[in-house]
């Protein structure tokens, strides 16, 4: 049977609808918002520069190229903090490649004047920043490639500055302007002219033999072993030297052509600093200029004139900073800092072969010589007479900052950065702890265990009664009023007789000359006199 | 449903792999993950409530004080254990428990039965449900409970008490055509004394009242009350302020106990009853006689509460079509509150009925369960005797019922009268 419309209102108006309709308002709401939320972390662009994707803008084949010389990578998904849980820092090198997004924080206990620090820097938080020094001090390599990322907070950390803009170089470019040539004769020229190169496990052939130290059979002498002969395998670290040249079948150059993509350029101010052990070894040619006005071309600015020009180069856009002075302590930790973060990227590093979409070939680099050789630096610090690395070595490659592509991904990597974020932070760590203790509190006050089963016989405790009436009951004109009544009554009067009746027929009526009084006088009365009173009337009533 | 156990194993045990976590102790851990492995471990077990369960009564309607047999059948239909039950039968708080437990724990095998037995008295009138049966799962360690219900009710009655009335203290001056005995105070055939008079030509000798003659050397004749029969009405104050005193001894407790004793006395003698309770509303029960009467005014009254403020006079106008010319009303209330009740047994009065207030002292009530100050008492004993005193210038008879006193005692003031 069809409903009439003034029925249908009629039950859209009960209560019943109304608490379903917005119950259902409620929980769409709520769809919404979690779908929403999680909807955010679900990122469906290309992630890029992940260790673990194969694209043309990943970096998985330096992954690969290191496994494959027995090297673990890990990565980290959750935050750096966890930096500080790691054993073996000297055997470990930390790669930040391209930070894309901020992270959550709280504010932060300073330790100085400021006592507490509200907000925090974009990318890595306080605490992680610390994090990474510290595995820095303890030891510990990091490679830091970034451009105009979230990465600034790390570089402060050794004193160094990004610029925030565009560098291009009219003077050493290919393919377009977006590529940039930087050419270093000798990476390993710290603080004078002579090469450190020596202390690089790669590098080092005393005896200058062919063979480097760590697998020669005899370093001093020249002539032992013979025949330069070097398999991959026992090359180990350091494999992506051999040439395959009979001539010259080791790379001993220590020098990089390195090719990069849309870099940046630290801070002239805030770059180099050999009294700090922050070496420049990377710097863009004279004809670079560094975009200011970020107009994407070359503008030129007249001293005074008010106007601002770009920057004329060569500027810095590779320091390496080591713990020890010219990196003379193999042990001792190191950060390298470059202003690309793409420097690693497949289409670049393994330009050999066109990844995906990729249509045009890269020119010969020396990217994957630089890579591996600041893996090898860090990693073989040992002279065990291998090039291979020690059962602990291992590369992180930080994942924490990357946009994942995979379903929940971010959700995921959210999660565990909360989890480590409140095991590993001081104030974090306070609010957990208050969160607890208050968790706890709640438990035991409002948790209650399920009452025991009895029956409980109740009816003798209830009962009724006014007493606000008991006052109004002891008043004078009640009093009074109630005598009157118990006159007209016993007298069997009306009402009307009763008011038309004079005073003295009333007097007479009364008969007893304290409660006449009490009638006719208008005073107040103590409460004994009223007691009095009362009993005269009960008196009265039975005479 | 967690218990207060699990819930603090559960927190210590987040709380432990946290704090683990935060100093790298990986046995604080350990024992946060076995805390909450345990957990979970003992959420798997529980227990069932499919349980066939049968309560058996004594009395489906019973009187106010009276014992009330319960036996509750526990059957596990199922193919295996419960395990551990609690099982407890739900009884209003209304009814004492007297011998027995309404609360078992059982452990059924499959097929099993078992049975509770107690006794219940029960103090207070009114329709009460006992059930459901209550059923909850505790597991071995006190960590989680489940709680179920068998919704298997039953319902009783208990009627107010039913007193002894001696006496027969109303008598109509109407006869009524059908049924009933109540002697009508009116000269005429019947079998009890109601005067002397001059013999007139044409009465029954039998009648020569011979000592009379002898004393007074005149023919005199003995007068009979005429037998018939009428219609008693009661008209039973429920309102707000009849509850006032404890819920054993109020007003309208004391007015249902009369209700029921008159009711049950003037049927016993073949009159018909009419009941009319006023509270915020009118519920009328017709005059009618035998035992079927006698059991709707007991349910009736079984089930009256004191809510509303409905005038006496409202009462009466809306009655007066119903009443029988010449019943007797009576008038059972605390007569608090009320400004129409004079005015309204004036005009029963007025119509030649026979009014009879029967009034239970609500001030003494109220004494029971709160100081009134002695002289505020005396104020108001004094106001409710002007009360009492004017309607029974209104030609009403009015008994003040006090608490300790008898009904039937309370009732002899009107014979008095």
């Amino acid at each position: 049977m069809a409903m009439k419309p003034a029925d249908l209102f009629a039950r859209m108006n009960t209560h019943q609808f109304r608490r379903g309709a917005t119950l259902f308002a409620f929980y769409v709401v709520l769809a919404l918002l979690l779908v929403t939320l999680l909807g955010s972390f679900v990122n469906p662009t290309d992630s890029q520069l992940s260790a673990y994707d194969n694209d043309w803008d990943d970096i998985s084949k330096f992954r690969s190229d290191l496994n494959s010389m027995g090297v673990d990578t890990h990565s980290l998904v959750s935050s750096p903090l966890l930096l500080h849980e790691i054993k073996n820092p000297e055997e470990t090198v930390f790669i930040i490649a391209g930070v894309e997004k901020d992270t959550i924080s709280l504010p932060r206990f300073t330790g100085d004047e400021n006592v507490i620090q509200m907000k925090e820097n974009d990318g890595y938080t306080t605490s992680e920043v610390e994090a990474i020094t510290s595995f820095v001090a303890r030891g510990g390599t990091i490679i830091v490639m970034d451009d105009f990322g979230y990465s600034s907070g790390v570089a402060e950390a050794f004193g160094i500055e990004y610029s925030g803009h565009k560098l291009y170089d009219a003077g050493a470019w290919t393919l377009d302007y977006n590529y940039i040539w930087i050419n270093s004769s000798d990476s390993y020229k710290y603080t004078s002219n002579i090469s450190n190169s020596w202390n690089h496990p790669c590098f080092r052939d005393s005896d200058g033999d062919g063979f480097v130290d760590l697998i020669d059979p005899d370093p001093t002498h020249p002539g032992v072993p013979g025949t330069m002969a070097i398999s991959a395998e026992q090359a180990g670290l350091c494999a992506h030297h051999i040439t395959g040249n009979g001539a010259t079948p080791w790379d001993f150059d220590p020098g990089y052509d390195l090719l990069l993509n849309s870099p940046s350029a630290f801070d002239p101010e805030n770059s180099d600093d050999e009294e700090k052990n922050r070496y420049g070894l990377g710097f863009s040619s004279t004809d670079s200029y560094l975009d200011i006005n970020d107009d994407g071309d070359l503008t030129v600015g007249p001293a005074g004139s008010g106007f601002e020009g770009d920057m004329q180069g060569p500027f810095t856009v590779y320091i390496k900073y080591c713990l020890s002075r010219n990196c003379e302590d193999k042990t001792a930790g190191k950060a390298h800092f470059i202003s690309d973060g793409s420097l690693l990227i497949n289409s670049v590093y393994d330009y050999e072969n066109l990844y995906g979409s990729q249509e045009t070939s890269i020119d010969q680099n020396d990217n994957r010589k630089w890579a591996l050789d600041a893996i090898a630096e860090a990693i073989l610090y040992d002279e065990n007479g291998t090039l291979s690395g020690g059962e602990n070595a291992q590369v992180i490659f930080d994942e924490s900052l990357h946009q994942q592509t995979s379903f929940m991904g971010d959700t995921y990597n959210l999660i565990y950065y909360l989890l480590v974020y409140f095991t590993s932070d001081w104030m974090a760590m306070l609010l957990l702890f208050l969160t607890l203790f208050i968790a706890f509190e709640a438990v035991i006050i409002r948790k209650t265990d399920p009452e025991p089963w009895r029956h409980v016989f109740s009816i003798i405790y209830y009962g009724f009664g006014d007493s606000r009436r008991y006052g109004y009951y002891s008043r004078a004109n009640k009093v009074k009023q109630v005598l009157l009544s118990r006159v007209r009554n016993l007298n069997t009067l009306t009402r009307d007789e009763f008011d038309a009746l004079p005073a003295r027929e009333l007097q007479k009526m009364i008969n007893d000359p304290v409660l006449v009084k009490f009638v006719f006088e208008d005073r107040n009365y103590s409460l004994e006199q009223l007691v009095a009173v009362v009993k005269r009337i009960k008196m009265w009533g039975r005479k | 449903m967690w218990t207060r156990k699990a819930a603090l194993m559960m927190t210590s045990g987040i709380a432990l792999v946290l704090i683990g976590m935060m100093m790298s102790n990986f046995q604080l851990m350990v024992i946060g993950i076995a805390f909450i492995s345990f957990l979970a471990i003992n959420g798997w077990v529980s227990g069932h409530g499919e349980l066939h369960i049968v309560r058996t009564l004594s009395a489906d309607n019973l009187y106010k004080g009276d014992d009330l047999y319960v036996e509750l059948s526990i059957t596990n239909n199922s193919r295996r254990r419960t395990q551990l039950l609690e099982i407890f039968d739900n009884v209003p708080h209304e009814m004492k428990m007297k011998s027995g437990l309404n609360y078992m724990m059982i452990n059924l095998g499959a097929g099993q039965t078992t049975r509770i037995r107690y006794v219940l008295r029960c103090p207070l009138r009114g329709h009460f449900s006992l059930g459901p049966v209550s059923i909850r799962f505790r597991n071995t360690f006190n960590l989680f409970s489940n709680e179920m219900f068998v919704d298997h009710r039953s319902d009783i009655i208990v009627f107010p008490q039913v007193r002894d009335v001696e006496e027969a203290m109303v008598r109509s001056k109407t006869p009524k055509m059908y049924t009933g005995a109540t002697t009508l105070r009116t000269p005429g055939p019947g079998t009890e004394f109601y005067s002397l008079r001059e013999y007139v030509p044409g009465d029954p000798f039998k009648n020569i009242n011979w000592k009379a003659f002898a004393r007074t050397g005149e023919l005199m004749v003995n007068e009979k009350c005429r037998d018939a029969v009428t219609d008693v009405f009661l008209l039973l104050d429920s309102r707000d302020v009849s509850r006032i005193g404890t819920v054993l001894k109020n007003p309208l407790e004391m007015g249902t106990i009369a209700a029921a004793s008159l009711s049950a006395y003037f049927l016993q003698r073949r009159d018909s009853i009419a009941l009319a309770v006023y509270d915020d509303k009118l519920s009328y029960l017709p005059a009618d006689g035998g035992d079927k009467q006698h059991f709707k005014i007991l349910s009736s009254l079984a089930g009256v509460a004191p809510r509303g403020n409905m005038p006496l006079q409202a009462v009466t106008n809306a009655l007066a079509p119903r009443f029988s010319r010449g019943s007797p009303v009576f008038i059972i209330s605390s007569l608090e509150g009320d400004g129409t009740v004079p005015h309204a047994v004036r005009d029963l009065a007025g119509r030649g009925h026979e009014v009879i207030v029967l009034s239970p002292s609500s001030i003494d009530y109220e004494r029971l369960v709160s100081r009134i100050p002695r002289m505020s008492y005396e104020v108001m004993k004094l106001e409710r005797q002007n009360r009492l005193t004017a309607l029974a210038g209104f030609g009403a008879r009015v008994i003040d019922w006090m608490p300790d006193v008898e009904l039937s005692q309370a009732l002899l003031q009107v014979k008095m009268a």
